[in-house]
């Protein structure tokens, strides 16, 4: 048995080159979660103040939306030539291919917010200077979560009818405590005075390890035949 | 089926009599006066909803550790009564706060919270609706309702962080601030009432499930030596396999 966190870097390196191939997931997710912005910016047709008020909830949909099209085909397209079949045959743990891709998915969506978070900067004028790495903090954690359940949701709407649908119905509402305190956290970010409030750092950070536990105790069932 | 039949009658007479002392028995509340009697039904169906969706997040993680069918049908049973528990306390909320608070529905904690939970095992029937193979159905409902169950304390906890940190509208009549003694042992009543019209529900559809799981065993069976499920053989016997 190879030890869990080789096979997951192996499974992560095997999942990257298949994207990096054709770029063709990733190119999709950015410019969707951009088209959401240019949409709820007709919509709403923010002041400066308004920016700043709606400003985080809009980046967070925009990311939890292209999440969910996002997610879908790192278990959908396992499905296609029955390869997950061969890597459950391979002597790796079932939690291994699933941290391989969660790890993955972590990585398209950070890659697809480093380049919506300077854009979303831009449209709406919010300034990002001095809050950086703070911002960085969130996002990480924010993605996280979205991605563990994402991963989660993916391998078990893998098997379901209407699966592109499937997916955001169950990922979304799951969602909602990640979206509060993600989205109150960007706020107070950019807010007049920025300031970073633990209490709902600690809240990402809790509900990361909660799903990443329930992922590792149950991994074996999702991925079963 | 006799004691089946006994046990209903005597759910339904003290529903009977939780309803009768709701309406009457109970005191006429200081600034609501009549619609304040929903209260009875309403808290009790959340009761019964928190007491279903226990009863299927516990049989979800024994299906997974024991793998068998019966749990699955506890688990599916518990889910279908928590939601309609649900809707129904979703329900009667809006149709007490329209004459109380002036609106059908606001934002606030708790509904916000109480909408999310009956979103998510909305999606847990929607999931085993969607997935044909009986195996994988039972398999992929159980992890889903033990990451829907997991995340009920999260939406609650998150909701309140966040609307504590909001200005809240003004709600008036405060419910449960110090209950009249009277009003308590009415609501006692009608919370077990209630609880036993859900268990009683909750078992029936347990025993549906299972026997629709019998059937279709036997269906695939009969289906699998080659024969049609749906003809009568016994009652024609040039159809019978010892006939030819």
């Amino acid at each position: 048995m190879i030890s869990t966190a080789k096979a997951a870097t192996i499974i992560l390196a095997k999942e990257l080159r298949l994207e990096f191939r054709t770029r063709e997931l990733l190119t999709a997710t950015v410019i969707f979660a951009l088209v959401v912005v240019v949409l709820f910016s007709f919509a709403f047709d923010p002041t400066a103040a308004e920016s700043r008020r709606y400003g985080p909830g809009l980046l967070w949909i925009a990311f939890l939306f292209a999440g969910s099209l996002m997610l879908n085909p790192s278990f959908a397209r396992e499905q296609n030539n029955e390869t997950l079949d061969a890597l459950r045959m391979s002597p790796i743990s079932n939690f291994a291919i699933l941290l391989g891709k969660i790890l993955a998915n972590f990585i398209f969506m950070s890659l697809a917010e480093l380049v919506l978070v300077p854009v979303f900067a831009v449209l709406y004028d919010l300034s990002l200077a001095g809050i950086v790495w703070r911002l960085i903090l969130v996002l990480v954690l924010g993605t996280l979560g979205l991605t563990v359940t994402g991963t989660v949701f993916s391998a078990i709407s893998a098997h379901a009818r209407m699966r592109e649908l499937l997916l955001p119905l169950l990922l979304l509402p799951l969602l909602t405590p990640l979206l509060i305190a993600a989205v109150e956290s960007t706020a107070g970010l950019f807010a007049e005075q920025p300031a970073l409030d633990p209490t709902w750092l600690a809240f990402l950070a809790g509900f990361d390890i909660v799903f990443l536990t329930a992922s590792w105790l149950l991994c074996d069932h999702l991925l079963a035949e | 089926m006799r004691l089946r039949f006994t046990i209903t009658a005597l759910v339904a007479l003290l529903v009977f009599c939780a309803g009768y002392a709701a309406l009457f028995i109970a005191p006429d509340e200081a600034t609501m006066h009549a619609i304040q009697r929903i209260f009875y039904f309403h808290v009790a169906s959340w009761n019964a909803m928190f007491c279903a969706f226990f009863v299927a997040f516990y049989a979800s993680v024994a299906y997974l550790v024991t793998g068998k069918r019966k749990w699955d049908a506890l688990g599916v049973s518990g889910v279908e009564v928590g939601v309609t528990c649900c809707t129904i306390g979703l329900i009667t909320g809006p149709l007490w706060a329209r004459p109380v608070w002036g609106i059908w529905w606001t934002w606030d904690a708790k509904l916000t919270s109480t909408f999310i939970l009956w979103l998510l095992f909305i999606a847990y029937l929607l999931l085993r609706g969607l997935v044909e193979d009986p195996e994988k159905k039972a398999s992929l409902s159980a992890v889903f309702a033990i990451f829907a169950s997991l995340d009920i304390p999260l939406v609650y906890l998150a909701n309140r962080l966040w609307r504590t940190q909001h200005p809240q509208p003004v709600i008036a009549g405060g419910e449960g601030s110090g209950l009249d003694p009277t009003m308590s042992k009415v609501l006692l009543l009608c919370l077990f009432a209630i609880f036993c019209v859900m268990i009683l529900v909750l078992v029936d559809r347990y025993r549906l499930e299972l026997l629709r799981n019998e059937a279709a065993e036997l269906r695939y069976e009969i289906e699998s030596r080659g024969l049609d499920a749906t003809t009568d053989y016994a009652a024609t016997p040039a159809l019978q396999k010892g006939a030819q």
